[in-house]
């Protein structure tokens, strides 16, 4: 949009004449044919009405910019004042009760579209409490009344219009009655409880005595930090415990972050994303303490997900879409899509419209959820956490394609650190599962248990990772 | 009953017990007061309530935008989503919360459901403004739109959707509150004050019904009181006024007494003086010639019957003044009937009134003080005297009535109105000039004849005379008379 769209060539002396609404000179006579440009739809409406219709061709044709304010496009608040311009009791086109009865109508448009989104989100909450009726068919039928408002409207047949409107505003009020009684709390599906850990936990979490070193634990943020907080606090509890120091549970933003204390010594233990691992230098003085097991096997999947109304069934039906990554230093979250992206030819910035970094897999999975996002790599083992059968998840998400095996996200430990006590850590994770609370920390996390990992399994996703980088 | 009522009502101003009075000012006073706390709450307080949510809401859309101006920019939509849904969760009124980019697109939002697009065009903001509120009332319930844009609109807007409801529903719930309290108050108080003034005055009716028991002459029982106030005081000066009407009037019957003496002294002088003349007349004669012995004889029994008369005209006049009170016995109303007239007889002669009498021949029997009966005949007869000052006519019959003795005395005078007809037996009522009637004479006439077991009756009609009818029971058989004399 340039001045010219709407304004002629030559401005008159006073240009605050523009606001008084009216056309007037300078404004250029077809400004619906200007706005009907982009709002086709509202244009050819009002092209019906008999604002239109009564005075077409003559100078007091009302344009949008009678009602609009010509910069915004919203309704001025003066709307009976505007209205009374035309129809106040000496004017020509005298129909007085509009001035009156134009901004009430105006007012039950506004109720009904509240009123619909409310409705819609009370029906999502019972859906979600079990409590399945009719209501949804019921009030979707009323969606055409409210899709179609901006359209109705500008055919300015308020009588019509009032009776429709009204109508929709009392059925949807006895649904939100019928709503009310027996409303379920709107579970959000991201709290994740964990209440026994916590307590034993604290005590070893406790202040440094002189001369006492902490057991510096990190953990990736593969989930977010509460979640993770939750998942990992016992299981580190009790480490800390067998080992009788004092801990700290160490968590950042990015893989990147947990590489570089990595790097600097700053850990004494870390459980590190295969694709941050691959990440560190060859010659980084860090080995692989125990790579977790689950399902009897050291490997977990890379995930693209879609949102169940997606119509994409590949990873080439993705193109154009919003995508969401965890970690640039992700495995599963980067690493594979990009990889497959560059055996297909592609880049992420090219091949899809926008691209994120949402930080955790359960945030990339709220956000196609959300519809914040189109679609979204995630990590099978979080995934498989979080959306479980009758989750708010489970119907509305959909897997379009799942990674070959991949070497599960590895404990490891620098090797700056004593070797007696690196041996301690690899014992405590290998014996986990011959105990019944170490059994219970596994299965909070959703691992069988812990084996003794080997750098070579990571080669594989060396290599990926070379590929990737390679375009 | 109902016809009752109505006349009540027209007698305006109603007669309304003080308890009604002050139950009515208590009520009004409560109900004033209370008007006004509620419409305190009403105006003030909803108004600074309602100010106060609409601050906190824009406390938080301004929060919201300056946590997500910083998201927006960084393109985090997913750590917009979670700021824009901890406020929906974490904030119950939130109902949504939503932003769109500058172009209008919605990049976050907290609806489960698809975000429903025509919401965009329910609140509008400039970006000059700092903020624009929409305000919707649906459900019965009052929703507001807050459009903030987000750094002067140039990374977007915020619109965050508040419900008022639940405060709003608890100010309805405190005024229903209020309003049931009030009326409790009101109940409660009007009641109260009724009780308490009904108690505290319940000494005033006693008062009332005292003064009207009361009779001057007749022993009242004084009022009780048991407490110290100003009612205590009024029922202790009613006590102590009765007492000394009770006394004056006394005092005034006696003087009553004295005064009809002093009307009739007059005439029996006549009655002494008379017989007095004959008397010296009889005794010069018999002085004159001592040896007569005949005329002495003649003379001297014409002198027995002078002196006879003379004493009975005093002795009559000596009984009637006596102030000692009477023991009742027996009697005959005819005597006493003739007592009395002998003591009018000669006021009756001197205004030329004519006698006419008629009384039977066998003995009326009463129990009665001889000499307050004759004082009730002597009244009856004095006044009707008064009404005849130009002569008339008497007429005094005395007649048995089945176990009845009645005497009517009707004269033909002027007789009396009838609004006074009703008063004739209050003490001090009097129509004569000051000085010439105590007022006292018929008040005690009926007290004497009520003490008596009798009752008095008068009719009359102005100018055709008046007629007085005194009852009293008979007492033929003595015994029986004891008894009526033992009970009154």
């Amino acid at each position: 949009m340039v001045c010219g769209n709407c304004h002629a060539a030559v401005l008159p002396p006073d240009v605050s004449s523009l606001r008084e609404g009216r056309t007037t000179a300078c404004v250029r006579p077809d400004v619906i044919a200007i706005c009907g440009h982009c709002h086709e739809d509202v244009a050819a409406a009002f092209r019906t009405s008999p604002h239109y219709g009564r005075t077409a061709g003559s100078s007091a044709t009302p344009t949008c910019i009678n009602c609009h304010s010509s910069a915004g496009g919203q309704i001025s608040s003066d709307l009976a004042q505007r209205c009374g311009a035309c129809h106040g009791k000496k004017a020509p086109a005298s129909r007085p009760w509009v001035v009156e009865r134009a901004p009430r109508i105006l007012d039950l448009l506004r109720q009904v579209t509240l009123a619909r989104a409310i409705v819609a989100e009370e029906i999502v909450t019972a859906e979600r409490g079990g409590r399945t009726n009719s209501l949804r068919v019921e009030i979707q039928a009323l969606d055409s009344t409210v899709r179609d408002i901006p359209f109705e409207w500008h055919r300015f047949n308020l009588t019509e219009a009032e009776g429709r409107y009204t109508t929709a505003l009392a059925a949807l009020e006895r649904a939100h009655r019928t709503l009310e009684t027996g409303q379920v709390a709107g579970q959000s599906p991201a709290t994740e409880s964990s209440g026994s850990v916590r307590s034993s936990a604290r005590e070893l979490n406790r202040p440094l005595r002189p001369g006492e070193k902490p057991l510096r634990f990190a953990v990736a943020s593969m989930l977010g930090p509460v979640a993770t907080y939750n998942a990992y606090v016992g299981l580190l509890g009790d480490l800390a415990g067998s080992l009788g120091r004092p801990y700290r549970l160490i968590q950042r933003r990015t893989y990147q972050e947990i590489n570089e204390l990595l790097l600097h010594g700053e850990l004494d233990l870390a459980f590190v994303c295969s694709g941050a691992y691959v990440a560190l230098p060859p010659d980084a003085p860090v080995e692989i303490v125990a790579v977790p097991k689950a399902a009897g096997k050291s490997v977990y999947h890379s995930l693209i997900i879609v949102h169940a109304s997606s119509p994409a069934r590949r990873l080439d039906d993705l193109k154009g879409t919003r995508f969401a990554f965890t970690d640039p230093l992700s495995n599963t979250g980067y690493l594979y899509p990009v990889f497959r992206l560059a055996q297909m030819g592609a880049d992420p910035s090219g091949f899809f419209s926008s691209t994120l970094f949402s930080g955790s897999h359960d945030r990339s999975i709220l956000a196609v959820h959300r519809k914040l996002v189109d679609a979204a790599a995630v990590d099978d083992l979080v995934y498989n956490r979080i959306v479980v059968p009758n989750s708010p998840y489970s119907s509305q998400l959909r897997i379009v394609e799942t990674s070959p095996d991949l070497a599960m996200p590895p404990v490891v430990a620098p090797t700056s650190a004593p070797a007696e006590e690196r041996a301690r850590y690899r014992r405590f994770f290998l014996t986990l599962s011959e105990a019944p609370e170490g059994r219970a920390r596994l299965a909070a996390l959703g691992f069988d248990g812990f084996v003794a990992g080997v750098d070579e399994h990571y080669a594989p996703i060396r290599r990926m990772r070379e590929t990737a980088d390679a375009r | 009953m109902l016809a009752e009522a109505i006349a009540r009502l027209r007698r305006w101003p109603l007669r309304v017990p003080l308890r009604i009075h002050f139950s009515l000012l208590v009520v009004l006073t409560v109900a004033l007061l209370g008007g006004v706390n509620r419409f305190y709450l009403e105006t003030r307080l909803l108004e600074k309530l309602e100010n106060e949510l609409e601050m906190r809401a824009l406390d938080l859309a301004r929060y919201l935008s300056a946590d997500s101006v910083d998201l927006v920019l960084q393109q985090d939509v997913v750590g917009l989503h979670k700021v824009l849904s901890d406020a929906r969760r974490n904030s119950p009124d939130v109902v949504y919360a939503f932003v769109s980019d500058p172009t209008g697109q919605v990049i976050a939002h907290t609806f489960d459901s698809d975000f429903p697009e025509s919401l965009k065009f329910i609140n509008h903001v400039t970006a000059d403004t700092e903020h624009q509120v929409s305000i919707v009332r649906i459900f019965g319930e009052r929703f507001r739109d807050f459009a903030v844009p987000l750094y002067h609109g140039d990374v977007g807007v915020l619109r965050l959707g508040v419900r008022d409801g639940r405060i709003l529903a608890e100010v309805a719930h405190v005024r229903r509150e209020l309003i049931l309290f009030l009326l409790a108050a009101v109940v409660a108080s009007a009641t109260a004050a009724y009780f308490l003034t009904y108690f505290r005055l319940r000494p005033l009716a006693a008062v009332v019904s005292t003064l009207e028991r009361f009779e001057p002459g007749k022993p009242v029982e004084p009022i009780m009181v048991r407490r110290h106030d100003e009612v205590a005081d009024l029922a202790l000066k009613v006590n102590e006024m009765m007492a000394r009407l009770d006394a004056s009037y006394r005092q005034m019957q006696q003087t009553e007494k004295l005064v009809a003496a002093g009307m009739l002294a007059s005439g029996l002088a006549h009655e002494i003086n008379n017989p007095l003349s004959g008397l010296q007349n009889c005794v010069r004669r018999i002085v004159a010639a001592p040896q007569d012995t005949r005329q002495i004889e003649e003379y001297g029994a014409a002198v027995l019957d002078a002196t006879k008369h003379i004493e009975r005209v005093v002795s009559g006049l000596l009984d009637f003044s006596r102030t000692a009170p009477q023991k009742r016995s027996w009697a005959d109303f005819r005597n006493i009937v003739d007592k009395g007239l002998d003591l009018a007889a000669f006021r009756l002669q001197k205004n030329g009134i004519q006698l006419v009498r008629d009384t039977p021949q066998e003995p009326v029997p009463i129990l009665a003080a001889e000499a307050q009966i004759v004082q009730v005949v002597v009244n009856i007869v004095l006044n009707a005297i008064d009404a005849m000052p130009a002569g008339g006519r008497l007429e005094i019959t005395l007649a048995r009535e089945g176990t009845e003795a009645a005497l009517q005395i009707i004269d033909n005078g002027c007789g009396i109105t009838a609004d006074h007809l009703p008063r004739l037996f209050e003490p001090f009522f009097t129509t004569k000039d000051v000085g010439k009637g105590t007022g006292l004479g018929l008040a005690v006439t009926h007290s004497i004849v009520t003490e008596h077991g009798g009752h008095i009756e008068i009719r009359s009609s102005p100018h055709h005379g008046t007629a007085v009818k005194v009852t009293l029971p008979l007492c033929l058989d003595g015994e029986e008379c004891e008894d009526i004399d033992a009970a009154s």
